[in-house]
């Protein structure tokens, strides 16, 4: 493959995988707030 | 100094809320389970996060803007390769499932299940040493990135990073495991936000953007930086060997005290499966700042000293290019990409030498039954010693790494470093964790042969290549390049141990391994 087409891949590539990255950025700080609220509730309640 | 009051509050408020979780969660621990994998309690996206920040560090944004900087776009292809192979393992479960299936909370423990005690004391060993020294750089490079990009006096550089070790052995003394996942947490947003606002600041650069980037690299570099085929660098060699390595790479214990951490075998698989949309994006967006560093420092206007320093360029960059308050956005964001990895390998290291080192010698030495406990211990120290000794070990692996980071030479890039020391242990474990998996033959004496002709070649590199001059002729092509050696070490750990089992069938018959929960 020439110089220009590796160009044309890797332009592509950063685009989508920036765009895969962020998707599930948002998705798990999101759902996993929940999970975090739930761990920081059982350390404030313990006996200890 | 590169930046104001406010970008340093913004650091000060993150760093107090660490340490504040790190004290919250001191309660949370009772025994050794709850110090190591959290108890077993992870949920998926909790999971999600904190095994991305720990695939997320400083180091790694370091590395990757170093593999940029000198080699343009060629490196994408290490996210690409990276990104195919946790897919696989999400889709397949590979090793992770059946490993969380037997409740191991160290990958030597493994071995004491499936081979011998003798075994888990020579596959923890090596794994210290692998991973011991797989750190050593991550310190200092996390260090050189808070000096380039705030601008203080490179003579700064041992000062910071023994601070900001301080902050890190805190936290992760106190809560062991679940500090580490509370505070991964926000580490992952914080550093997925810096992350964004860097790559913005860099494409709407008036001097950078994304062509005049290209234009750059393809002036300076030629083809070869965008050709990792072609790159003398890469190449398929490179390619076949980085994927194998990165399918066996999930049983690094920083990465796999995650999947081992979650409630379920089905979630531990689920992990890879989602957080596999995230590989390519944190490989491919600290690359392509270090080859934005590259065009920042080859600019004609460029006066600065960091034209060829590619460890040092792209924080320099980042502190002149960055408005303020982002700046303390971003800093925040890598003091949380530092210390996401360093309280996950400071934990996992420290679990090792106590769990797989340690406490085998004790049990060794008093004659104990080769059972695993109630408390996950076996027969060495008690729950409450492994806790108080990891704890110990936290301590001196960090007050190690501070002076293996200050004297240490680097032979080739530090990614490439990264790599070849993980290649010692990695090697060694086609044989003795692939094969003890899926191959019914794999016995005692076999998983011996693969963890030491495994790490044979990468060690020997390491020594060879920090004394050049003193190597036969023969061997050069073994210290030339990272990659045959790293190469060669898989297959010999996977021969060592279809060979070694397959001669001593007879005098040493495999151990079934018990099926385990049900995922």
């Amino acid at each position: 493959m020439d110089t220009e087409t590796w160009k044309l891949i890797w332009t592509a590539i950063f685009i989508v995988s920036g765009l895969l990255f962020y998707s599930v950025v948002l998705t798990v700080a999101i759902k996993g707030f929940r999970n975090v609220k739930q761990m920081i509730r059982r350390m404030l309640s313990s006996d200890d | 100094m590169n930046l104001s009051w406010i970008d340093y509050a913004i650091v000060g408020v993150y760093i107090g809320a660490t340490i504040l979780a790190g004290i919250l969660s001191r309660t949370t621990i009772k025994g050794i389970a709850d110090f190591l994998v959290a108890g077993r309690t992870l949920k998926t996206h909790m999971a999600v996060a904190t095994m991305v920040s720990t695939g997320l560090g400083l180091v790694t944004v370091m590395y990757f803007a170093e593999e940029g900087f000198k080699n343009g776009f060629s490196p994408f292809i290490v996210g690409l390769v990276a990104a195919l192979a946790t897919l696989i393992v999400g889709r397949t479960g590979f090793l992770v499932r059946r490993l969380r299936q037997l409740q191991v909370m160290t990958v030597p423990e493994f071995y004491e299940i499936r081979y011998s005690r003798g075994v888990r004391l020579t596959g923890g060993v090596l794994l210290a040493l692998a991973g011991t020294l797989n750190m050593g750089l991550f310190p200092i490079l996390g260090s050189k990135f808070v000096v380039g990009f705030t601008g203080l006096p490179p003579e700064w550089v041992n000062c910071v990073m023994v601070a900001m070790l301080a902050v890190v052995v805190f936290y992760t003394l106190m809560g062991g495991m679940v500090s580490v996942v509370l505070t991964d947490f926000a580490q992952f947003v914080l550093l997925s936000l810096g992350f964004l606002v860097g790559t913005v600041v860099i494409l709407t650069h008036p001097k950078l953007g994304w062509s005049n980037i290209v234009s750059s690299i393809e002036q300076h570099k030629g083809g070869h930086a965008f050709d990792p085929i072609a790159n003398p660098d890469y190449g398929w060699m490179f390619i076949v060997y980085f994927m194998a390595v990165s399918l066996i790479a999930i049983i690094w214990q920083p990465e796999m005290s995650r999947p081992l951490s979650t409630e379920s075998p089905r979630v531990a698989q689920r992990i890879f499966w989602i957080s596999s949309a995230t590989v390519t994006g944190r490989a491919l967006i600290p690359m392509f700042w270090g080859a934005a560093a590259f065009a920042f420092t080859h600019a004609d206007s460029y006066r600065g000293p960091f034209a060829d320093d590619g460890q040092f360029a792209m924080p320099h960059m980042m502190g002149q290019i960055m408005p303020i308050g982002f700046a303390g956005l971003l800093m925040a964001g890598m003091a949380a990409a530092f210390m996401s990895t360093h309280d996950s390998y400071l934990l996992a290291w420290s679990g090792v030498i106590v769990r797989d080192v340690i406490s085998p010698i004790k049990a060794i030495l008093g004659n104990s039954e080769q059972v695993r406990r109630e408390d996950g211990t076996w027969g060495g120290l008690t729950s409450k010693r492994e806790v108080y000794w990891t704890r110990i070990m936290v301590v001196v692996l960090a007050a190690f790494l501070a002076v293996f980071g200050a004297l240490y030479k680097l032979p080739e890039t530090a990614f490439k470093f990264m790599y070849i020391t993980g290649s010692i242990y990695f090697s060694g474990a086609v044989g003795t964790v692939v094969l003890g998996i899926y191959w019914r033959r794999s016995n005692t004496p076999g998983a011996y042969c693969a963890l030491i002709l495994g790490a044979i070649a990468p060690i020997s590199f390491l020594i060879m290549s920090q004394f050049p001059e003193a190597v036969p002729a023969f061997l050069t092509p073994l210290v030339e390049s990272s990659n045959l050696p790293a190469l060669l070490s898989l297959i010999l750990g996977g021969a060592g141990m279809i060979l070694g089992s397959l001669i001593t069938q007879r005098t040493h018959p495999p151990r079934t391994l018990q099926p385990g929960e049900k995922g």
